[in-house]
């Protein structure tokens, strides 16, 4: 890379310390710098490529015969945050719903919610909803039981959902520009075989730790504001508009219960990251248990951190094994409706009066495949390697 | 005076994953929590009765 390139590059980088760590962002990646390199990064910034060079090689104190060498390999540490090959996301086939100019200029206007007046405000109000839910009320549930709900109530009431889950984004969304930091577009695409609606909050890397829980917890902050104004529209309406505001307000609650959970990247997770500043807690958790039996075969001591991620990974394998096991009785459930059927009416039947079942069974088997594959596929590696040593 | 390779080892960065901050957005995988009766399951007394 020449010079003039170089500069671009470094007046391009952002560069911060964050709890002690060195980090620089490079056009929406973000990475961790050893000191020498933030060091180097800063100073070249701010006096350009060559004099910068210069003052390293006095600050460092190199002698003259090796600064050729040096250079070369300060230069190729700089250029490789631009070339490296870019690391593909876990979110599949994305695509944007609100683009990163909407996302701002909505996070802007939505800031105030995050003053705390507002912030204890609607917990109070929460409060009181959990209160009069529990105590007083069934919100629809004997009403939804009974109704003959229609295909289009459905579709209002999904509809709805999705306004309450893209609204959930913003809320990640707008606790990033809280802490000061450019949100980044909204989108939806698949993890795993899952559709997900997701933010882009690569830039709370470039904060503290402790800022980032009101990044992770903005989502669920603002389905609590969804909630309440769902149940205001249900307390003032009847009939199928108040079924599928229900539908809406149940299926906000469940999600906002559901994304604690921490094993699947959900905000659950990034919460637990941060709490233990691992930002790279899942690619830990999956080695740890070894890495401790190896340990402790060893009889060299483990850390605390060190036994929670195994604990972690540990849960992280039980709720894997939890979805496997509900999977495989759907299948099993899938099957002997099958076998009923066509016994009954023949495969015509099946295809023609069920198809309903057909795409559900289709679904659930590519969901079991998605997850048991990695498994199988890392037996028939161990069997493979197993036979060769005989 | 500092030796390169002292140096050299001080160079490599490490990039991070995306932040991605995701929701499901299918209402099926909501029935892990079953959502007809997650909370708003309704009280006998105060349940309209049936005709």
């Amino acid at each position: 890379m020449q010079n003039p390139e170089l500069a671009s590059l470094l007046q391009r980088l952002r560069l911060q310390t964050v709890d002690g760590v060195h980090q620089a962002e490079l056009d929406g990646r973000h990475y961790r710098l050893p000191p020498r390199l933030h060091e180097a990064a800063c100073v070249m910034k701010t006096q350009g490529p060559e004099q910068g060079f210069a003052t390293l090689m006095q600050r460092w104190d190199v002698a003259a015969t090796q600064q050729s060498a040096l250079r070369a390999e300060l230069w190729q540490a700089l250029t490789a945050l631009e070339q490296s090959e870019i690391k593909h996301g876990y979110i599949h086939a994305g695509v944007t719903v609100l683009p990163a100019s909407v996302v701002q200029r909505l996070s802007a206007r939505l800031l105030p919610l995050f003053g705390l007046p507002a912030v204890c405000a609607v917990l109070l109000a929460f409060a009181l909803l959990l209160l009069d839910l529990i105590v007083f009320h069934s919100v629809g549930g004997s009403e939804l039981r009974r109704m003959d709900l229609s295909a289009a109530d459905w579709l209002l009431g999904y509809l709805f959902t999705c306004a309450v889950l893209l609204f959930h984004e913003l809320g990640h969304a707008t606790g990033l520009r809280a802490v000061g930091q450019i949100p980044q577009q909204i989108g939806f695409g698949f993890f795993l075989v899952f559709p997900v609606f997701y933010a882009n909050v690569s830039n709370a890397w470039l904060v503290a730790r402790r800022s980032r829980f009101i990044v992770n917890l903005g989502g669920i902050y603002f389905q609590l504001i969804g909630a309440l104004l769902l149940y205001a529209a249900i307390a003032f309406t009847d009939g199928h508009v108040r079924a599928f505001l229900s539908l809406a307000f149940k299926a906000n609650l469940a999600a906002a219960c559901f994304v604690l959970i921490p094993f699947i990247r959900n905000d659950g997770y990034w919460l637990l990251s941060d709490c233990l500043g691992l930002p790279d807690l899942y690619q830990r958790a999956g080695g740890m248990c070894w890495v401790i039996f190896q340990r402790l075969r060893a009889r060299v001591s483990i850390s605390a951190t060190e036994w929670f991620i195994a604990a972690y990974a540990v849960c992280n394998y039980s709720f894997l094994a939890l979805v496997i096991l509900g999977l495989g009785r759907s299948i099993y459930r899938n099957a002997a409706q099958f076998g009923e059927i066509i016994h009954a009416g023949g495969a015509n039947t099946l295809l023609l009066e069920h198809p309903a079942l057909l795409v559900s069974s289709g679904i659930t088997l590519l969901m079991f495949g998605v997850f048991t594959r990695p498994i199988i596929w890392r037996a028939y590696q161990h069997v493979k390697l197993k036979s060769r040593s005989i | 005076m500092n030796s390169t390779d002292d140096l050299k080892k001080d160079l490599a960065a490490v990039e991070l994953e995306q932040r991605f901050e995701m929701i499901n957005a299918t209402s099926e995988s909501l029935d892990l929590v079953d959502i007809t009766n997650f909370i708003c399951s309704p009280k006998e007394d105060a349940a309209p009765k049936d005709n």
